[in-house]
């Protein structure tokens, strides 16, 4: 028999809170340097599509994120990187409330997208989710055709009333996604039987069929080979001209390749956010530039 | 070479023994499995496959008018009241002419199944012409005949023919005057008190009403269960209690359930008794835990990655089972139901509470008529003082085996077919 706990490990898929514990107990480095009182860097933008103030979460009496505060810009790609456990994938699914599927997580502070707060109990979580979609770290297409799998926002949304529409949505995406050329011959064969990277950027298809305003991404290349993963990452530039992204990534390189601001999580505190550039060259706080120099991750 | 491999090399030889005893220990409980199912198969086919013909001996019937007490073969009334048994009585004294007396005559008759008269009248309503004819015909032998003929030496002394029978129907084989056909009436009749004319089609027709009533009740509401259970429940003490006592519920002996039935069902709902419609009902509850904890294995066998993708772009919860747990849990939800209804289609003990273990001579015609099932059947005529309903109960068996291993060769089938990948 299966307890509640084996469960909700199951559609978590990890558990940060307990990877977080671990950390805790492993990391004697960094329990030296001090958190900073406040973010360093300038976490904060005019005009944004995402404001997040105060974020705190819990997985039961386990707080997994303390009082995170930035604001996501419009077409802009924020990459958050940190080392593992340190709650970036927890932040993330916040953004379009994933985490409501974990019947232990509690999510605190005042979220938003433009004007709306992504916490009212009166708003529909399902539109919500058609407005920022997401983006998983394993290619997981659904056991279905290459066509269904784009389609199916669409139809579930009822964004398309013909087929023709339907079909200009479908090759529409997957020209965004650069894998039109490679799949329109096949449309109707099964989308698990391409390969990694096909099925990754088939993935953003799916997400990007339904118009959302911000593409949230969970690792998208960590399965990926290298080759896969710099299409992946060309897209992403693309993708910046008609979309907001968030992408939470490993890969220090990648961060600095596709992301204008970059956002440095420690244990579930956010320490540094600035301009990619700046992060990367003069990071402001030690924590910062002992992840990014490599001392520890 | 070094140390380590050394060392390793000792312990190489042990390895592979252990591993080699394991192998042994392996195939020999599938040879002890595999001796088991044939000597059952051996015992059941050796025992039931002469059940599937029956002998009939040669007669020549005159259809005396006067005989018969028919005047209008065409008058449904009298060809039912007409004195078939007069007929054969008359023919065979004509065969035998030999025979006197009042104990012999009626040995003599005994030869011949009571169902020959219903063969007579159904030729004669075929065709009226007959009336007065005199045709030789084949008619059915009754049961202790057809034993007698089945026999080999050293069982016919043990047959309940008495001696005149027994040289009556040596000279009736010797002269050619018996064959073996195959018995259609164990197809196309029900239960009789007679072994020539009894037959499990009403007994097949039972189960059939019995296992749709089962199957339509037990599938949907026990898929419907493990979904909300999976994919809904909130998980605490409460629906923790739940799934003990779901299985807790398979656990149970089946007989209960009958108790359950005989008690609630027919006694507090007042449905009639005997009926395929109660037996079905019965057998749901003891299928459901069966069906719910397959379909819910299935269900847990649905990755995450699939729900998280759908709920990612906004799929309502609703729509995340239909659209993709369902259809992915499909399979496993079909096997387990599948296997729960040979399980039920095996079941004997709930049912006798609830009144399905009556003689019933007349066929179903839906789930209200009442009705008994296969293996209820099989233990009927297993319990029948009669030599020959023993080979029956044989035949019976054999065809619920059949049906058995039908369903079960679906199940595998249909999880093949349908298995999906990710």
């Amino acid at each position: 028999m299966e307890t509640a706990q084996q469960l909700d490990k199951r559609s978590l898929g990890n558990n940060d809170a307990a990877k977080d514990k671990a950390i805790k107990e492993q990391d004697t480095m960094t329990q030296d340097t001090p958190y900073p009182e406040q973010t360093v860097g300038s976490p904060y933008v005019d005009d944004p599509k995402m404001r997040l103030r105060d974020v705190e979460v819990f997985y039961a009496d386990n707080q997994a994120i303390h009082g995170v505060s930035l604001d996501i810009g419009k077409n802009e790609v924020v990459s958050l990187i940190g080392p593992s456990g340190c709650g970036k994938s927890t932040f993330l699914r916040c953004l379009n409330r994933m985490n409501d599927t974990i019947d232990i997580c509690r999510v605190k502070g005042d979220l938003r997208l433009e004007d709306q707060d992504l916490y009212d109990p009166k708003l529909d979580v399902v539109e919500l989710r058609a407005r920022v979609g997401m983006v998983f770290q394993k290619p997981n297409p659904f056991p279905k055709s290459i066509y269904d799998n784009v389609a199916y926002g669409p139809r579930i949304h009822g964004l398309a009333n013909k087929k023709y529409d339907l079909d200009e949505i479908v090759e529409n995406s997957l020209q965004k996604a650069g894998l039109w050329n490679e799949v329109k011959d096949r449309l109707h064969s099964p989308g698990t039987g391409l390969s990694g990277g096909q099925q990754q950027r088939l993935c953003i298809a799916r997400t990007i069929a339904v118009s959302p305003e911000v593409v949230l991404m969970d690792e998208p290349c960590s399965a990926l080979d290298p080759i896969a993963t710099a299409k992946i990452e060309e897209l992403i530039s693309e993708l910046s001209e008609s979309y907001t992204i968030a992408i939470v990534t490993h890969s220090m390189q990648q961060a600095a390749r596709v992301s204008h601001r970059t956002a440095y999580f420690h244990l579930g505190r956010l320490i540094e956010m600035n301009d990619t550039d700046t992060v990367f060259t003069k990071p402001e706080h030690d924590l910062t530039e002992a992840y990014i120099t490599g001392r520890f991750g | 070479m070094s140390e380590t491999t050394e060392k390793v090399r000792k312990t190489l030889a042990r390895r592979y023994r252990a591993e080699k005893r394991f192998k042994a220990f392996g195939i020999g409980s599938i040879a002890i499995g595999l001796m088991a199912l044939v000597l059952l198969f051996t015992d059941i086919i050796g025992k039931g496959h002469s059940a599937f013909v029956e002998h009939e001996i040669q007669l020549p019937i005159t259809f005396d008018a006067e005989v018969l007490d028919i005047s209008n073969p065409r008058d449904e009334d009298e060809l039912n009241y007409g004195n078939y048994q007069g007929v054969i009585r008359d023919a065979l004294a004509e065969r035998f002419p030999s025979v006197e007396g009042r104990q012999d005559t009626r040995a003599l008759n005994q030869l011949v199944s009571t169902g020959a008269g219903y063969a007579l009248r159904d030729m004669l309503r075929e065709d009226p012409s007959l009336l007065g004819e005199t045709r030789t015909l084949w008619l059915l032998a009754d049961d202790d005949v057809d034993l007698f003929l089945k026999a080999n030496e050293k069982q016919r002394e043990d047959s309940r023919l008495n001696a005149k029978q027994r040289e009556w129907v040596a000279e009736l084989e010797a002269s050619g005057e018996t064959r073996v056909v195959f018995n259609q009436s164990l197809f196309s009749y029900g239960d009789s008190r007679e072994p020539e004319q009894a037959g499990i089609l009403g007994a097949i027709l039972g189960s059939l009403f019995t296992m749709i009533v089962t199957l339509v009740l037990s599938f949907p509401i026990g898929v419907a269960a493990a979904v909300y259970l999976e994919e809904f429940a909130p998980k605490n003490k409460f629906t923790d209690f739940i799934e003990v006592n779901i299985n807790n519920l398979a656990a149970v002996p089946s007989i209960i359930f009958g108790l359950l039935g005989l008690a609630v069902i027919i006694g507090l709902f007042g449905l009639p008794r005997s009926v395929p419609l109660v037996g079905g009902i019965v057998l749901t509850l003891m299928t459901l835990p069966t069906i719910i904890i397959s379909s819910r294995a299935a269900i847990k066998a649905v990755p995450p990655s699939i729900r998280q993708a759908a709920l990612g772009l906004g799929a309502s919860k609703m729509q995340v089972v239909l659209h993709h747990v369902l259809p992915l849990a499909l399979p496993g939800m079909l096997t387990g139901a599948i296997i729960g209804m040979a399980q039920a289609l095996g079941e004997t003990a709930p049912l006798l509470m609830i009144g399905m273990v009556a003689f019933i001579v007349d066929l179903p015609a839906g789930p209200l008529d009442a009705a008994t099932v296969l293996p209820v059947q099989i233990y009927l005529w297993a319990d029948s003082p009669e030599q020959s309903f023993e080979a029956l109960a044989s035949a019976a068996i054999m065809v619920l085996l059949a049906f058995l291993i039908t369903m079960n060769t679906l199940a595998v089938v249909l999880r093949k077919r349908l298995e999906r990948r990710w």
